[in-house]
């Protein structure tokens, strides 16, 4: 089974801890007894063909799962040494600690403003609209929005492009200062331009947060991350630097994958 | 390895390249067999075609070049792919380097009248011998991708080495005592150096080889870390 931590990396604690992670969906087991480590502002990609579980375990790392009917967790995922399935944890605030995109960008039907004071407001971050103001500022430079949308904060975001609405939705994700981002396909409904502004903006983000995506583009995955754990029937094959994945995988099965002969 | 990609189009491209590699190996140690003959018989005519044939190498040196940058460009080869896309591009180097060797020993026999004796000519044969069979098994255990066969031309490197200075050092001596036929004598040290040469292209494809199947890159582990950071330095 594939090592939990790339070796050349040791020295650094990890920020995400998963132990022996089983997700299941009624009697349906989705994934099976993983034991993987994330590193600090550091861009980990998830990759694998569809179903193998990708997003099943993103979910995991924010407790997003709970909302699913019938979906049950076994094992420990303990950020910052806290198991975050201890009955004492309050979802809330994981959820702001642990942002998540998705896949197709969700704007709310607000302004621009709002939908990025909305997370900062109700977590209580500003005490003062001055302070409010800066926040959403300062997430939309984040995002590589501002320039493109200061003149016109009250509008609404669902008006921006699928691009731009992408990226408020990664402003609305850091406004609320995250440690740990989780991205399930940021890219998929995006063009080709839009995608490598969302890219390079992953680089910037990745100095002050830890990313994991998930991504269905193997390119993608060797463009922008670090580390790269490749899944396949809810198993963690292997895990390591990205460029030893795609260049000398240890594991028949990624190689097969990477390759373009998975059949 | 490449029959069984989803996109069977990427595995004719594979496919293709292989069969170009071994294609360009074989004229090459064809090549060098004919420029050797040549040597032994004096031949100046046969020579002249032998310096000719350097251009279909060179064309399929050419074509390599284009399908290797095309699958590059348009398949984004990976992991063992990507090696192998890799080592057919700088196989092809050194065969296209083979392939103007045996140029050079032929154009030797284009211009020049050599004069060789029996135990001259013994050795070049020993040692051509030894070199063409160097070459053909590391082409067969590329095409096959067959690391033990290539990890079998590192020896058999050692005795073209023996053999070129055996046969170097008897010229040389031949040198030093006035031999009647000097320059038969240096042109036939060209000769040997060449064939020497030849075989450490053999050598080089031999190394392609295990990389391309292991991924492992053997002549890293020949320099420590302290010779390393002379030779960047130097
Ligand atoms: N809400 C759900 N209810 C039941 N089964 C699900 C649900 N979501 C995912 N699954 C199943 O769990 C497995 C993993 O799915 P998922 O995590 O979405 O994979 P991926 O993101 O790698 O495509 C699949 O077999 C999928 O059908
Ligand atoms: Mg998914």
């Amino acid at each position: 089974m594939a090592s939990n931590s790339p070796s050349d990396t040791q020295e650094i604690d990890p920020v995400v801890v998963c132990k022996n992670v089983n997700v299941f969906y009624g009697d349906k087991q989705a994934i099976n007894n993983i034991s993987l480590d994330i590193l600090p502002k550091t861009i980990t990609a998830f990759i694998g063909p569809s179903g193998c579980g990708k997003s099943t375990f993103l979910r995991a790392l924010n407790r997003m799962n709970d909302t699913i009917e019938g979906c049950r967790m076994e094992g420990e995922i303990l950020i910052d040494n806290t198991n975050i399935y201890h009955p004492d944890i309050d979802v809330v605030p994981l959820r702001a600690r642990v942002g998540m995109v998705f896949q197709k960008p969700n704007p709310f039907p607000k302004s621009i403003f709002d939908n990025v004071a909305y997370g900062p407001k109700i977590h209580g971050l500003a005490k003062t609209n001055a302070e409010l103001a800066d926040i959403v500022e300062n997430a939309l430079r984040g995002s590589g929005l501002w320039e493109e949308v200061k003149d016109r904060l009250d509008q609404p975001g669902t008006g921006l492009s699928g691009g731009q609405q992408q990226r408020l939705c990664i402003a609305r994700t850091i406004a609320v200062a995250p440690e740990i981002i989780l991205m399930d396909e940021p890219c998929s409904a995006l063009d080709p331009i839009a995608t490598a502004k969302i890219e390079a903006l992953m680089t910037d983000l990745a100095k002050d947060f830890t990313i994991i995506i998930v991504t269905h583009s193997m390119q993608q995955a060797a463009r922008v991350s670090k580390k790269t754990a490749f899944f396949h029937l809810g198993d963690l094959i292997e895990y390591d630097n990205t460029e030893t994945i795609f260049t000398n995988p240890t594991d028949s099965k990624t190689q097969d994958y990477i390759t373009g002969r998975f059949g | 390895m490449s029959n069984d990609h989803i996109l069977g189009t990427y595995d004719e491209e594979l496919t293709n390249l292989q069969i170009l590699i071994t294609k360009m190996g074989n004229e090459c140690a064809e090549m060098i067999r004919q420029a050797i003959d040549c040597v032994i018989n004096n031949d100046s005519n046969a020579a002249k075609q032998v310096v000719s044939r350097d251009k279909l190498i060179n064309a399929i040196n050419a074509e390599i070049t284009v399908l290797s940058q095309n699958v590059i460009a348009l398949r984004s080869p990976m992991a063992n792919d990507l090696r192998l896309i890799l080592t057919i591009f700088q196989n092809a180097l050194n065969l296209e380097r083979t392939g103007d060797l045996a140029k050079n020993i032929a154009k030797i026999i284009v211009k020049n009248d050599l004069v060789i004796d029996a135990s001259a000519r013994d050795k070049l044969e020993k040692l051509s011998d030894a070199v063409l069979q160097n070459l053909t098994d590391v082409i067969t255990a590329f095409n096959g991708l067959d690391e033990a066969k290539a990890q079998t031309i590192f020896d058999a490197d050692k005795l073209v080495d023996d053999l070129h200075d055996d046969f170097s050092s008897s010229l040389m001596l031949r040198i030093k005592n006035d031999d009647a036929h000097s320059e038969t004598v240096m042109h036939l040290l060209f000769i040997s150096r060449h064939l020497e040469r030849i075989g450490d292209h053999a050598k080089n494809i031999a190394e392609a080889t295990i990389y391309a199947v292991s991924g492992e890159i053997n002549q890293l582990d020949e320099f420590d870390d302290v010779q390393f950071e002379a030779l960047l330095n130097a």
